[in-house]
Order: C-alpha cells, then structure tokens, then sequence
C-alpha cells in the first residue's frame, strides 16, 4: 500500500469501542481483531475515507510521535487490515 | 415462565394444524423421529400419534421433564427416548428418518434451525430421511407504527430520566419481537432469500431487496417474517398480511431515525447474518434521500471493556472470582465423595470463596447440579 491509497470499510465488517478497548467484527467470517486506542483512532478515520496520508496529516497533530514512525505504523496496520479482508481499497 | 412460553406453542391451533398436516405427509409407520428442542414434546407426541416407531426428544431445559411426563402419560413412554442438552453435543442412539424442530424464532433463521439441520444432516439423519421444516422463506418490509416507534426510541421517550436515554443506542441496535398489524405495513413485503434446509448453507448470509413503498407514511424500520415449507405444499408463517398466521411476533429491525416516506419511494434494505453467532446487521438505504442507516446486534450488545476485550483473539483470559471458585469445586468432585462431604470440604478449605457460608452452600449446589452428573 501507499500513503497516497485510501480504504473503504466493508458493510459486513463493523468495530465496537467499549472504553478504552476496541474490537472489529467481520462478520462474513466470524472473526474479531483487537485495536489499541492509536490503532481504533486510524480505524475511526479510515472510516471517514481520507488516504492514508491525510490519515497521518491528522494524527501528526493529535499526538506526538514522528512522521517517519507513524507512516510505518499506519501502512503496517492498513496492510495488515487489508490482508483479512476488514478494509479493501477505496474506489 | 417457561410453561407461559410453551402454553402459547401448544395453545396455537393454527401452528398444531399446519404440523399436523406436514406430519400425516411425512412420518410413516415405524419411522424413528428425533425432535430437536421440543420443548413440551408436543411435535413429538403428534409424530407419533402419527405413526412413528421411535421418538427421541432432545431439549437443554427443565420442559424436557414436562416432554418425559406427557409422553407416558400418553402411552408412548416406551418408544421414546430423552436427551438432556444441545443437540449438537449429544449423539442419538440410532439415525433417523425424520428430524423434526421449530426453532425458526421470528424471521426463520435467527432461533438456530440452520445450525441445527446443518448438524442434524450429518450426524442423525438416514441418507433420504426429511427435515420438518424442509424450507424457510424470509420476508422483509418496510414498517412503521406507534409500536415500533416505542421499541426503537423508548428509552428516549418523554418521562425517562434523562440520565438512561444513552441507552437508545442499544435499542435501536437490536432485534426486537413485535406484534404487527397490517396497517403497520407501508411496502408490499420482499422476499430476501430461501434457505434449503437439506442443503449445504454458508455461516454467513447476505440478503438485499428493494422495497416500493405503497402508502405515504413514517417509517420506523425493516420487519421480517417466515415462511416455512414444513413439508410439500404444506406451509407456515407469522405474516401479518396473512389470512391464517401462527400467532408468533415478527422480527423489528429498528433505523436510527425515523423517515417520511410517500407512495412510489423506493428503499433498499440489506441484511446480514450470522446465525450460529446470534449476529445481526443490516443497512437501509433511501435513494430519494441519500440516506443511509447502518446497524447490528453487535452494536447492540451490551458489553463490559472486560467483555469486548475477551473477544480479542490475542487476549490472554484469566479465570476471575467466579471462575476460581466454580473450578474450586469441581476439583472435589471426583467421583467418591458426596454432594455434602463436597459442601464441607469447600467451607472448610475455602471459608472466603464469598461472604457467607449460606452462600457458599448454594453455590456448591448450582454448580453441581448444573455440571456433574
């Protein structure tokens, strides 16, 4: 994936948040996948269809941490979502 | 309770008429039937008042008693056979020629009859044997009706505290029961599928329809109801648009706010499930409007963080209190010593297990009597 790639989130793919805890349901294949509360916030804005690299232009004033660091993060995560079918690329 | 639920099962005349039917259609002399959750055995006791040899009832619960009772005193008491439990983890001594369940709930998959003819099909069936029901149809509507409009926004409504209209959230995520009457219905029904039981069907399902709407009003939701092929050409159903239903409730899957719909308004609804897990999602869109409504039982659920954590596969569960104590005493039970010598040993070796010995006792019996034999 690239920084310049947005994802969609599938209608049968649906996260919960309960405190500080988030788990995403596929319920195509009755799996569930546990976020920490950085991750859910990536999860929240992949949500809201912005590529990756606006996703870390948001995050980059929301917490302190490198921009190198948080695009490897961010591309780590979306590849990883994107290898169990919970976001697919944006059309 | 349980009897109020099941006075209403064996109460309905039109339910007993329509298995009655499939039955004389199917159940030959002799046959060896399994009848799977039956509740009071009345499905059981009308398969052999048909004509069938052999009965094994399996239910999880106390009315498998009332099942036992009926029979004997019916005179079938030595053809039938009792199995405590879910019937995907038990064995029936013999396979079968009819498999009989009703546990099509109020939209027809979400009760476990999928999951359990898919079980059934396999393991107790003979090769040629019939499920009853053979067949499901789901239906979907549009609905809207002061009913539902209380199911959906009731926690939100005038006169409750403020303090609990969060909840709201979990009501307009769930799948309610409800009595629908005809006028509650603004769009001609759709079908969304068919599900074969003698086939193999997917864990997951995903159903679209489109709805006309026919009548100008407020539309609170999606209901959904069966049609169940219990045997060939003999059918059942809970639609409130049928002439002769079984008195069972419809299936309300509330939308987040209610729309206005006029006559010639199209709606798309989608739905998905999950039978096996008791999930539920489903999405309903208003091209007219662009609007678009997402929900699911998932969301509905009301979970702990502790909870939601569990269904994280890289949590690492730890037994808590009531684990520890509940392995506390099944590690007595080992086969020599009683229910009271368990007791005191447990009061004994673990006076702290919670604040009272009275307590402590009654535990010790619910666990044995809900896990030891």
């Amino acid at each position: 994936m690239k920084l310049s790639d947005a994802v969609t989130i599938p209608p049968q793919v649906m996260a919960r948040t309960v405190g500080d805890e988030t788990v995403i349901l596929d319920l195509a294949s009755g799996t569930y996948f546990g976020l920490d509360p950085v991750g859910a916030r990536i999860w929240a804005l992949m949500g809201e269809r912005k590529t990756l690299a606006e996703i870390c232009a948001t995050m980059l004033e929301e917490y302190e941490v490198e921009r190198e660091q948080l695009e490897t993060d961010v591309l780590r995560l979306s590849g990883e979502l994107m290898e169990r079918g919970l976001v697919v690329p944006a059309q | 309770m349980m009897l109020d639920e099941h006075l209403g099962y064996v109460s309905d005349a039109v339910r007993l008429d329509r298995y009655r039917a499939a039955i004389s259609k199917v159940v030959a002399k002799g046959d060896a039937v399994a009848d799977l959750g039956s509740g009071s055995g009345v499905l059981g006791l009308l398969c052999l008042q048909a004509g069938a040899g052999r009965l094994v009832a399996v239910d999880d619960s106390d009315m498998l008693e009332v099942a036992r009772e009926t029979l004997m005193r019916n005179g079938y008491g030595d053809c039938s056979a009792f199995i405590r439990g879910k019937s995907s983890q038990i064995e029936l001594p013999e396979r079968v020629d009819v498999v009989i369940c009703d546990h099509v709930g109020y939209f027809g998959f979400d009760y476990g009859v999928v999951e359990f003819f898919a079980d059934a099909r396999k393991r107790f069936l003979k090769p040629g044997g019939t499920l009853i029901p053979a067949s499901i149809r789901l239906n979907v509507a549009a609905v809207g009706a002061q009913r539902c409009d209380e199911l959906a926004n009731g926690w939100s409504a005038e006169g409750i505290p403020e303090d609990f209209h969060w909840l709201r959230t979990h009501a307009v995520n769930t799948k309610h029961a409800v009595n629908l009457e005809r006028g509650d219905v603004l769009a001609a029904p759709a079908v969304l599928g068919d599900i074969d039981l003698h086939a193999d069907n997917p864990e997951f399902f995903s159903w679209n329809a489109e709805l006309r709407i026919e009548r100008d009003g407020l539309m609170h939701g999606l209901a959904g109801w069966f049609e169940c092929e219990l045997a060939e050409g003999v059918w059942m159903t809970n639609s409130p648009l049928a002439e002769a239903p079984i008195r069972r409730p419809q299936a309300f899957l509330p939308i987040d706010e209610a729309v206005r719909v006029k006559a010639g308004d199209t709606v798309r609804a989608t739905v998905m499930a999950r039978p096996s897990d008791h999930l539920i999602a489903w999405v309903v869109e208003f091209p007219a409007s662009g609007q678009r409504f997402a929900h699911s039982t998932w969301q509905g659920q009301l979970l702990t963080p502790v909870q939601l954590m569990q269904r994280n596969p890289a949590h690492v569960p730890h037994l808590g209190r009531r684990g520890q104590a509940t392995a506390t005493v099944l590690g007595y039970c080992d086969g020599q010593r009683t229910v009271a010598e368990i007791e005191q040993a447990v009061l004994r070796d673990h006076p702290d297990l919670f604040p009272s010995p009275g307590e402590i006792s009654g535990f010790v019996g619910r666990i044995l009597g809900r896990e030891a034999e």
